[in-house]
């Protein structure tokens, strides 16, 4: 039968059209709209600044990925906006004078980057006893949601509004210091671990609201706090909070895609870990009440290393197209290239097993938690102990 | 339930299952327990790990160094071993090449044995379900009859499926709807991007050099420096497929090869054009890193004779003939060096001016003794830290500094310096650096001269002091005061002018004696004087006499000096005077320790810089970046597609509805019971409307 004409269809809300535009609201239009003139704003705005093709370009795909993610995730439409806003406020108080940022009382205790980025730093324990108090309170009343727990996301919302805002503003720092050699601070290993809790933190959220995960922040943000532990130690007794120029090897646009493409799948692959712990935990007590089902956590688990492993993948092709231009060959061997392609292959196997073969449960827990263990070699260890092309990151 | 879009699923198994069967020749090919092994999951993820623990140990051990260096790190024993394992370049070793080809074999064995069955299950809606095997599926349920099969179709339309209806004998109705079939194209696009990938860097690897030296057509070639003199088996025509190599060109010159570096030796690579270096620029941040390096380069076609001037720098290549053309290094390209040189046995104050070539070996005779300058690279830029450093346990200063992204340091540059060795007849080196300008130390500056005889030794200083022009010429006018005994005889006369006649003889005797002491060996030779000859009782009184000596005779002997070279005179109330004259006696001190024959001092120079370029072509490299496009389309579309189907059969009593999912069945159990909801919401709204 091929006579059934869709015309003569009875009106139902059931049978409106679905599509992505037709469900939007107008929050989500206003948000574009605003996004729109940021973007705007930043291309013409800034105007001692020459924009190649390629930066407006990233510029604009920026602008584009922003307005779907917050489609996608509705709480960063207001996380985008709060950001930028309080990033526009710091680099208006600055006034194009670095010493502003010793003398004006919002920078010296909230804006200027170091003081927002010891902002998240302390918002993270914040949201780690939060949600810890709030897990042990869960367990003893085996309740699924309490305050404590709310109140840990709020805290890790707040984390990451500080340390996203304390980056932007620390790319405006680098112009006042050099006003020829500004960049975007994404050039070592201290500013890149800021940005590795900003989106470890933010997909936490994600996960957190969107499979009501909330008795997980415990475990993700043991983890969370133990990277600003190393952040504190390497400012403090290293003093790598200091801006750097870049050296030729490092200026080119490709920085600007490349880096961010992997911290979200270094991320990805941490609260992966962090996930496992959580997961051999209920295979190890199932009476734990206060933490999801097994195969509920193993499916977050499974998502995060999915999205981990394709920005990951992505990662690694943005930096070999970017060796091809910088080093002049596409794939050198070199150990921390070596390393990812260790870091890639450890989790194709992986997902191949989750996929193809069927495996569940606890083998997969314990591998995504030694995956890390591998990540993170190939995140610091190769810097640490191995010298090659890529030592940017030196401890 | 059956997993429908599983790749390789189960050929695990099957595969080993198989390998026992007996061979039967009516067994289609891909039935063959061989082709079932080969294209298994196992045997790839095998593949894999291997991979990953080679590229493990080429990590661990560090790649490509040189012969003599793993022979002391791993002993006789290891060494040749690891040698024949490859160990020392795992990536182009023979059996990590064959792991790769392996892989490529195994994934596309893979996909010819699964594209047939998934592109066919890519476009069937799967018609022949019955209501029976609806029946039975794990998501299964009846809804109302009432419901409209149009208005059915239509919510499926809108939540995103795809429909095919079909009017069957019996007078039912089957709606067969499908959603993310672009799931299963992803595994295509994933594993062919593996094999495209492979065969790019395959393209692009030195194999066919690897093949060369193996057959005997190319020897590489370790002693030969000149690229017009490689012999004929150690070049190749600008034919070649894909190659990697490096050349340094000096500005104002030229090159038309670049050479490839093999481990065992050279070969020369014709280039279908030749490179010429206009000029190299460097800049420099005031911490003293590099913040840009470029070269002005002018590429002429040897055939055609045109020309294309381009400035190439880091991470902004030229591609010329399909060969791309990258900025690689920098270094001196052999500059002009003027030196004031002085012979140190002889105490002529007049230094001789030497003109010279960085990068480039001279003789040099020195009563009658034969001796080679070798000079190393000019430095034209040092920066210098001159902060001092901070107390380590200053935590509050640390807290402090955290708030602030700028750490002032004092950074300055103290201008160039030269390295060179000098080397004797017996083959014996030592080797100095030296800087042009004077360096500030505590207030006063010097003209500094490092020594050392090894390669890892620290550098020994020899601080010249400046007088009060920022020159050498008091120091060196001092210098002949003390070598030259007629001179210094006048000043021990002038010392003694003023001491009371009966004294004069035996005071200037003393005076006599230390400074020929001094003159012979500075400082040392005084103390060494005063440990062997003077009774241990006396001897600190002794050494501060004749210290006291030494000093007001130095005093004497500058102004003396001075005036012999018609120098201006130095005012005695000049507190820098008496600084100079204790910092020269230092360094006259330190020069009696010099191992030099002579002093040179860098006066001027013209800078030549080299560049060194990196010139490769790799065909392969299209063919990567197209299996790196198609493995991330590949893997968004395997994660992020999600394959269903769906079912309604409208029969003569009842409308079943049935859905099956290939992979996350878990949406499935969430997804069911709402289409379920919906569809008899639907049933229940509209059946009434219709008819």
């Amino acid at each position: 039968m091929s006579s059934i004409k869709s015309n003569a269809l009875p009106q139902h809300e059931l049978l409106a059209d679905r599509r992505l535009w037709a469900r939007l609201q107008w929050g989500d239009w206003l948000f574009a709209a605003l996004v729109l003139a940021i973007s705007v704003y930043a291309q013409f705005g800034f105007s001692q600044h020459v924009f190649d093709v390629y930066e407006i370009s990233i510029l604009w795909g920026t602008a584009l990925g922003t307005v779907l993610l917050g489609w996608f995730f509705k709480p960063l439409r207001w996380y985008v906006l709060l950001v930028a806003g309080l990033a526009y406020l710091g680099v208006h108080t600055y006034g194009g004078r670095f010493e502003a940022g010793g003398e004006r009382f919002l920078l010296r205790y909230f804006l200027s980057s170091q003081s927002a980025i010891m902002w998240q730093c302390a918002l993270v324990f914040m949201a780690l006893f939060c949600y810890l108090a709030g897990t042990l309170v869960a367990s003893r009343q085996q309740g699924r949601r309490n305050a404590l727990l709310g109140m840990g996301s709020g805290l890790a919302w707040a984390a990451a509004v500080a340390g996203l805002t304390g980056l932007l503003v620390r790319w405006h720092e680098s112009y006042l210091l050099r006003p020829d050699a500004g960049h975007i601070p994404v050039s070592n290993l201290y500013e890149v671990f800021i940005l590795f809790l900003v989106i470890t933190g933010l997909m936490h959220l994600y996960y957190e609201r969107r499979f009501h995960m909330q008795r997980l922040g415990a475990f993700v943000y043991v983890f969370m706090a133990l990277l600003v532990g190393f952040v504190l130690w390497y400012s403090l007794a290293r003093g790598a909070h200091q801006i750097q120029p870049l050296i030729p090897a490092l200026q080119s646009w490709w920085m600007k895609i490349h880096v961010p493409a992997n911290f979200i799948g270094y991320g990805a692959f941490g609260m992966a870990a962090m996930f496992g712990v959580a997961e051999l935990w209920k295979l190890h007590r199932p009476q734990a009440a206060w933490l999801p089902e097994a195969q509920a956590i193993e499916e977050v688990m499974y998502k995060a290393i999915a999205i981990g492993f394709l920005f990951f993948t992505i990662a690694t092709v943005l930096g070999a197209l970017w060796a091809a231009d910088a080093w002049g060959r596409y794939w050198s061997w070199d150990p921390k290239e070596t390393w990812a392609f260790i870091v890639w292959l450890n989790y194709a196997v992986w997902l191949h097993m989750r996929l193809v073969a069927g495996w569940r449960g606890k083998v997969l827990a314990w591998w995504a938690i030694i995956g890390l263990f591998i990540t993170a070699f190939a995140f610091i260890g190769v810097n640490l102990f191995l010298s090659g092309l890529h030592s940017y990151g030196t401890l | 339930m059956r997993r429908w879009c599983v790749f390789c699923s189960g050929t695990g198994t099957v595969g080993a299952a198989a390998l026992f069967m007996p061979k039967s020749s009516s067994l289609p090919l891909i039935r063959r327990p061989w082709f079932a092994f080969l294209s298994s999951m196992r045997f790839a993820v095998a593949l894999l790990s291997l991979l990953g623990i080679a590229s493990v140990i080429g990590t661990v051990l560090k790649q490509n160094e040189s012969t003599a260096g793993y022979l002391v790190e791993f002993g006789p024993f290891w060494h040749p071993i690891f040698d024949f394992l490859g160990l020392y370049d795992v990536y182009s070793s023979s059996w990590f090449v064959l792991i790769m080809l392996f892989l490529v074999l195994s994934t596309g064995l893979c996909l010819w044995r699964n594209i047939p069955p998934f592109l066919r299950e890519v476009r069937s809606y799967r018609l022949q379900a019955t209501a029976r095997s609806l029946a039975h599926m794990q998501h299964t349920a009846l809804v109302p009859a009432s419901l409209p099969p149009a208005v059915a179709q239509r919510y499926l339309e809108v939540n995103g499926f795809a429909v095919k209806s079909q009017q069957r004998d019996d007078g039912s109705l089957l709606l067969a709807a499908k959603k993310g079939s672009a799931s299963k194209l992803g595994y295509i696009c994933a594993h062919v991007a593996i094999i495209v990938i492979c065969l790019g860097g395959l393209i692009d690897s030195n194999m066919g050099i690897k093949l060369g030296m193996l057959t005997g057509r190319l020897v590489p070639d370790s002693q030969t420096i000149l690229a017009k003199d490689f012999p004929p088996q150690s070049r190749l025509d600008s034919g070649t497929l894909s190659f990697r190599g490096d050349v340094n060109i000096a500005e104002g010159q030229g090159a038309d090869v670049v050479f490839l570096n093999t481990g065992k030796g050279f070969l020369v690579q014709d280039l279908p054009f030749s490179v010429e270096l206009r000029r190299f620029h460097v800049d420099y941040y005031d911490t003293g890193m590099p913040k840009n390096f470029a070269s002005d380069i002018t590429v002429i076609d040897k055939r055609s004779g045109a020309r294309q001037e381009a400035t190439i720098k880091v991470n902004h290549p030229l591609t010329v003939d399909g060969i791309t053309i990258y900025q690689a290094s920098f270094g001196d390209g052999g500059s002009s060096l003027r030196f004031k040189s002085w012979d140190l046995a002889s105490p002529n104050p007049e230094g001789t001016m030497l003109e010279t070539v960085s990068m480039n070996t001279f003789p040099l005779t020195l009563r009658q003794q034969a001796y080679r300058l070798e000079f190393d690279q000019l430095r034209p830029i040092n920066v210098e830290n001159a902060e001092a450093p901070a107390a380590e346990s200053d935590w509050r200063q640390k807290v402090q500094d955290v708030r602030s992204v700028r750490h002032d340091r004092n950074m300055r540059n103290v201008g160039p310096t030269i390295t060179y060795k000098i080397r004797d007849q017996a083959g014996q080196a030592h080797e100095y650096m030296n800087y042009m300008l004077p360096l500030e130390r505590e207030g006063d500056w010097f003209y500094a001269t490092g020594e050392r005889s090894g390669i890892g030794d620290a550098f020994r200083w020899l601080m010249l002091p400046a007088d009060r022009d920022g020159k050498l010429d008091s120091f060196m006018a001092l210098r002949q005061v003390w070598q030259d005994e007629t001179l210094r005889n006048q000043v021990v006369e002038m010392a003694v002018r003023d001491v009371e006649p009966e004294m004069q003889a035996a005071f200037g005797e003393a005076v006599r004696n230390v400074l020929r002491l001094f003159s012979q060996g500075g400082y040392v030779a005084i103390n060494d004087f005063v440990r062997e000859k003077i009774p241990a009782a006396e001897q600190d009184k002794m050494r501060d006499f004749f210290y006291q000596v030494l000093y007001g005779a130095a005093s004497v002997a500058l102004d003396q000096a001075l005036a012999q070279r018609q120098l201006p005179a130095w005012p005695a109330d000049d507190p820098a005077r008496n600084r100079f004259l204790l910092n020269s006696l230092d360094a006259y001190t330190g020069l009696t320790r010099f191992s030099a024959p002579i002093l040179m001092q860098l006066d001027g120079y013209k800078e030549v810089r080299s560049s060194g370029l990196q010139m490769t072509r790799s065909p392969g490299q299209s063919l990567v970046y197209l299996g790196s496009v198609l493995l991330i389309l590949g893997t968004v579309f395997m994660f992020y597609v999600r394959e269903k189907r769906l079912w309604l059969l409208f029969g003569p009593q009842e409308v079943r509805l049935a859905m099956s999912a290939s992979r996350h069945p878990r949406d499935l159990e969430r997804e069911f019971p709402q289409h379920q909801a919906k569809l008899t919401q639907l049933a229940k709204d509209l059946s009434h409307e219709q008819h």
